[in-house]
């Protein structure tokens, strides 16, 4: 065996211990949900491989439009949301703005808590016989605690959005933090001297500096807001869901004929969400090009 | 432009003090030097004439106007940093023009401006490039370019050179000078290295950590060092402790010296005190065959007998170090005129090269 081979076979043997895994838990199961969802599931009695029904089927669907358009409401909002606040509190930390150093410190804490341990304590702060809702009517501005209004198990997803606001603004926080930490103030400086105010140095100096930091923490945070299913379940409505509870849903009805529906929505799932994730870097690549690629 | 005036200024950096009660006048349109060793606070007051920091107390007034409350971007400052600083996501012209657009000028309604610094700094047709495509001297340029477009009241420079090698260096401070005196722009330069500070300056401040210790023009600070900091800091010399003798005499270890007319001042008769002698003011000759025994020779006034110890090649010149009697000197001369250790010179001090500085350890 010559140099070159050698050295090519201990690579291969050096990723292979990786390579396993991925095969065994990502592309084995989707491969799996694929077929299936193209009608091969002799498991559950279907043999029709190849077709497409299982698709038209979910996609022709009232219910899959609306489950899209809230799996995309309680995706966005959250990670829009998150990215500014986390931006905001790591730059005014950097700037040890007033009281924003204390902050920063309880900020962090939801971090090393569960996402449902932030689901129970949305439900014991805001639910109609929650904590809040017992304040208010302590205190007299409500008559009664069931007329607190219904922000939980309701399509507005309030309950949800919460919960993952709880967890991703720490999450952006720490990510943005650590940008910043690498750039140091001599680039806001050199703006202000230039006649940039603040904001003005922020926004055309800073902003662009950290914006790699920022793309990453709201690709990872949309990325698992669009597929979370637990936290919908829990404090969704029961009508519609999300598109991983319905794929959930789908999956636990009685007709097991029907089990590749499920099949077709994580399909569906995956290729969305991949799709927005991909738009979303290649705007972010190309506008990093256009700037020199920094 | 405008003229400087710092009054009382004073900076703590939680309880160290950095500055103290310092005062300090640069005139309108002057190229002027803060020369400093590292650590003395010579950008600490940089930085609270730009607005980058505010003072604890004292003044900072343009044109007799306080400028202590304004923010820096309403300073009307241009300032070139030690590490470049340019904005690394933005084009040269965009660098260069981004004063400007927050002045309210558009990017095309700049680019004339721009095109006229990017003349002025030798760097036309690089508009396009990013700062990471250009060389530290480039850069630099860049950021000088981007600091006067703006048509500054006052150029800040934070050791501008110090990130320069040699050649790029002379270059640059060339450049410096030659668009400074163009735009006759009022400019407080801050820097550790003396030759920059001499070569650059109209006028100059040396600052230690104690504040500064004397200002006014180069060649008199070179030649007449106000103490003995301040003359080891500025080139090399020689510090001799000797005694006054009368106003214009002084007893060393090297024999009595006439000294420079009035540079004793200060002292008085038999005051203890350092005499300073540059080292290139020294004269070294060959001491003749008659002088080879020193013991029936006398030599005219000014002049010593001494013996090489050891020499340093230099490019142009040689440093000499030489012992005259108990007193060890350094001694610089054309590298055309060699001695070899061990040859015995007689060294020649003209008296009006002998300046007195007071206190016995320069105190």
């Amino acid at each position: 065996m010559n140099k070159a081979r050698r050295r090519q076979l201990s690579i291969f043997l050096g990723l292979a211990p990786a390579l396993s895994v991925l095969t065994v838990l990502f592309v084995g199961p989707l491969a799996l949900a694929l077929i299936q969802s193209l009608g091969y599931a002799p498991i559950f009695g279907v043999r029709e491989f190849p077709t497409l029904r299982f698709y038209t089927a979910v996609l022709g669907s009232t219910r899959f439009r609306l489950a899209f358009w809230y799996t995309m409401l309680y995706a966005l909002v959250p990670t829009v949301l998150s990215t500014i606040f986390g931006t905001w509190l790591a730059v005014a930390a950097r700037a040890r703005m007033r009281g924003v150093r204390f902050l920063s410190f309880f900020v962090r804490l939801p971090l090393v808590v569960p996402y449902l341990v932030g689901a129970a304590l949305v439900v014991a702060l805001f639910a109609n016989g929650g904590l809040v809702a017992r304040v208010l009517f302590a205190v007299g501005i409500i008559q009664n605690t069931g007329d607190f209004p219904r922000i939980l198990f309701s399509a507005g997803g309030w309950g949800i959005m919460l919960v993952y606001l709880f967890k991703q603004v720490p999450f952006t926080f720490v990510v943005v933090s650590s940008v910043l930490a690498g750039i140091g103030p001599e680039l806001q400086e050199a703006a202000r001297t230039l006649g940039a105010s603040p904001w003005r140095a922020f926004r055309h100096v800073v902003l662009p500096r950290i914006f790699p930091g920022i793309v990453t923490s709201s690709l990872l945070v949309f990325a698992f807001n669009f597929q979370s299913y637990e936290i919908p379940l829990l404090l969704g409505p029961g009508f519609p869901g999300t598109l991983p509870v319905e794929a959930l849903r789908r999956f636990q009805l009685p007709t097991i004929a029907r089990r590749p529906e499920a099949m077709a929505y994580v399909m569906i799932i995956t290729t969305l969400s991949g799709g927005i994730l991909f738009l979303y870097l290649r705007a972010y690549r190309r506008w990093e090009r256009s700037r020199g690629g920094v | 432009m405008s003229s400087i005036s710092i009054r009382s200024l004073s900076k703590r950096y939680d309880s160290t003090p950095v500055l103290q009660d310092l005062d300090l006048d640069v005139e309108s349109g002057c190229f002027f030097g803060l020369l400093g060793p590292s650590g003395c606070g010579k950008t600490t007051l940089l930085r609270l004439i730009a607005g980058l920091i505010e003072p604890d107390a004292g003044d900072i007034l343009f044109d007799g106007q306080s400028v202590v409350d304004v923010p820096p971007e309403r300073r009307r400052i241009g300032m070139v940093f030690q590490q470049h600083v340019l904005f690394p996501h933005m084009t040269v012209e965009e660098n260069i023009a981004f004063g400007l657009r927050m002045r309210g000028t558009g990017l095309k309604a700049a680019l004339p401006a721009v095109n006229d610094v990017l003349e002025l700094v030798q760097l036309s047709g690089y508009n396009k490039r990013f700062p990471r495509q250009l060389s530290g001297g480039q850069q630099q340029r860049v950021a000088l370019a981007r600091a006067v477009v703006i048509d500054p009241v006052l150029l800040l420079l934070d050791e501008p050179l110090s990130n320069l090698d040699a050649k790029l260096r002379d270059d640059m401070r060339e450049l410096l000078r030659s668009v400074q005196q163009r735009l006759g722009v009022t400019t407080i330069c801050v820097t550790h290295d003396q030759t920059e500070a001499i070569e650059l300056s109209d006028r100059m401040a040396v600052l230690f950590s104690d504040g500064i210790a004397q200002t006014g023009a180069p060649a008199e600070l070179y030649e007449r060092p106000a103490n003995v900091q301040v003359a080891e800091f500025l080139g090399s010399t020689n510090l001799i402790p000797g005694t006054l003798v009368g106003t214009d005499h002084a007893e060393s270890p090297i024999g009595r010296l006439r000294i420079r007319e009035m540079a004793a001042a200060q002292c008085a008769d038999g005051d203890a005190v350092q005499l300073n002698i540059r080292c290139e003011h020294i004269g070294m000759h060959p001491a003749g065959d008659e002088h080879q025994s020193q013991a029936w020779v006398r030599l005219p006034e000014n002049h010593a007998f001494a013996e090489v110890v050891s020499s340093v090649y230099r490019g142009g010149f040689i440093l000499y170090l030489v012992r005259s009697g108990s007193q060890t000197l350094r001694v610089i001369e054309r590298s055309d005129r060699q001695f070899v250790p061990g040859a015995r010179v007689v060294l020649r001090i003209p008296a009006e090269h002998v300046g007195v500085l007071p206190g016995p350890n320069g105190a």
